[in-house]
């Protein structure tokens, strides 16, 4: 699936904080030589292979998005991180001074998260349903980003109270869309349209790509909040 | 550490609390305000970096609390019936092959046998190295018997070891689950747990589900093509259902309403209240008419 997408792949991925090599992209690993779930590791464990199919920001970067809230430094609420794949590389972008909150309902996934979060320090895991997050606003601070990756029904509304409570003004809140899990006998083309609706009122929408060959009927949202 | 983390939270509360107390209190504590801000302005920490420092050590103490309240003993059932439905799997794979080996060197013998159980322990106790005096069976070598022996072993051995599990997932069903233990049988009960998710989710679903659960490609065959529905799903091993020759869409259907009330019966009372005989007894007296 993505090696004859890689072929096809004329442009540079354009966000500043990943590399590039030969048609992968990589990030800057945060503990020299750690591998979270058996990623590829080059330059002595320096750089980690980011496998677009497994996670959906590398997905977005691989079609090429050009804006990504998610800086070094900046502190970013992760709804929905499961056993910390894409949180990982998400840690490794915002380095020591940034931080990543991750949230999954599932016991099971966070078992595997809190070991990656061990390792990682900054990077702090809870389990809690991320419908409620007056539950968990006792703990975190305000953040820079929001980005929620929630394979539930109302994912619109989780992101908007999530943002609603801990995103600051102008901050970023990017999400992946899932059109089956929101309707399945819709045409993937009307959910969006329905979804962007009710994110025009909360947000300015930046960019948005398919996330085709690497996810079925996903679209990948990046968005700023209007104050 | 804790103090930096919940000092404000501590304060209204207005009592000291060990870590587990305060975890547990933790738990149900929710709010607007940001809590972060205020510990800030009111100097009980100092800055963000110096809170976040503690935050990550509290929130990796305090998830793994919660991840230890997460037991019940439903998904240890579950756990167990995927491992029973496994270890039948590899016994029926194992039987496969000892019974192919066999019947090379004693057909004759290899077709009497019906039951795995007897045939390994009949091959464990009898065949021997020597000479075959079969007429039709092969000269086997010394290793090659050896082999055959060992492998039976390891195949009697694991015929015992399910024996086990399901003699244990029986009792843990006794006590977890006692009215649907007794309508359904612990092993098809412990299945219905584990085709459902858990017993709270099983006791939620309407009975016409129960009927149906195990059979979800036969009922959304139905759904999508207007193909004939499913009568009975994991239901049909029941003896009840077994019995019940042409009757047996509308035997799954009596059961699967005995079962729906002995699992409600048992999630809301934890199982204490026991009605399950009854329920047995009423089902039994129906499907004779």
């Amino acid at each position: 699936m993505g090696k004859k997408f890689r072929k096809k792949l004329k442009f540079k991925p354009r966000i500043k904080e990943v590399e590039f090599i030969r048609g992968r992209i990589y990030t800057h690993n945060l503990i020299k030589g750690n591998r979270v779930y058996g990623e590829k590791l080059i330059e002595n464990g320096r750089l980690r292979e980011w496998v677009p199919s497994r996670s959906k920001i590398g997905a977005a970067i691989m079609k090429g998005i050009k804006n990504l809230g998610i800086k070094k430094g900046s502190k970013v609420l992760y709804l929905g991180a499961a056993s910390g794949t894409t949180a990982s590389h998400v840690s490794d972008i915002v380095g020591k001074e940034g931080a990543v909150f991750c949230i999954d309902i599932a016991y099971r996934v966070v078992r595997d998260l809190v070991l990656v979060c061990e390792k990682r320090k900054n990077m702090f895991p809870l389990l809690a349903d991320a419908s409620h997050p007056e539950t968990y606003k006792a703990f975190f601070p305000i953040v820079d980003v929001v980005y929620e990756d929630v394979a539930s029904k109302n994912q619109a509304e989780i992101l908007i109270r999530n943002c609603d409570l801990f995103l600051k003004p102008n901050g970023w809140a990017i999400i992946a869309v899932k059109a089956r899990s929101i309707d399945v006998t819709k045409k993937p083309q009307q959910v969006f349209n329905e979804i962007e609706k009710k994110f025009k009122k909360h947000f300015t929408i930046i960019e948005k790509t398919k996330l085709e060959p690497f996810e079925k009927d996903h679209m990948f949202y990046v968005m700023k909040k209007i104050n | 550490m804790l103090k930096s983390i919940y000092g404000e939270f501590e304060k209204k509360l207005k009592k000291k609390y060990s870590q587990k107390e305060a975890f547990e209190k933790l738990e149900n504590y929710s709010t607007n305000k940001n809590v972060v801000k205020k510990l800030i302005e009111n100097k009980i920490v100092k800055d963000e970096k110096t809170y976040l420092k503690d935050l990550h050590d509290f929130l990796i103490d305090f998830t793994k609390f919660k991840l230890k309240r997460e037991y019940s003993p439903d998904k240890i059932i579950v756990q167990l019936v995927q491992g029973l439905e496994d270890s039948e799997k590899i016994t029926n794979l194992m039987y496969e092959r000892v019974s192919e080996i066999f019947s090379t060197y004693d057909p004759e013998k290899e077709k009497e046998f019906t039951n795995m159980k007897q045939m390994s322990e009949y091959i464990v106790k009898n065949v021997k190295q020597g000479k075959n005096k079969n007429k039709m069976g092969w000269d086997l070598n010394k290793d090659e018997i050896l082999i055959l022996r060992k492998f039976s072993l390891e195949l009697l051995n694991y015929i015992k070891f399910k024996e086990e599990l399901e003699k244990y997932i029986e009792k843990i069903m006794k006590k977890f689950a006692p009215n649907l233990t007794i309508v359904a049988g612990p092993i098809l009960g412990a299945r219905l747990i584990n085709s459902a998710g858990s017993l709270e989710r099983l006791s939620k679903f309407p009975s016409s589900t129960i009927q149906v659960l195990g059979a979800e490609k036969a009922l959304f065959r139905h759904l999508r093509s207007g193909a004939k529905p499913p009568k009975h799903g994991l239901v049909l091993q029941h003896p009840l259902v077994l019995a019940a020759g042409k009757n047996k869409g509308r035997v799954a259907r009596m059961l699967a309403s005995k079962i729906m009330i002995a699992c409600r019966t048992d999630y809301f009372s934890k199982g204490k209240k026991i009605i399950g005989e009854k329920l047995l007894e009423d089902l039994k007296n129906k499907v004779k008419k």
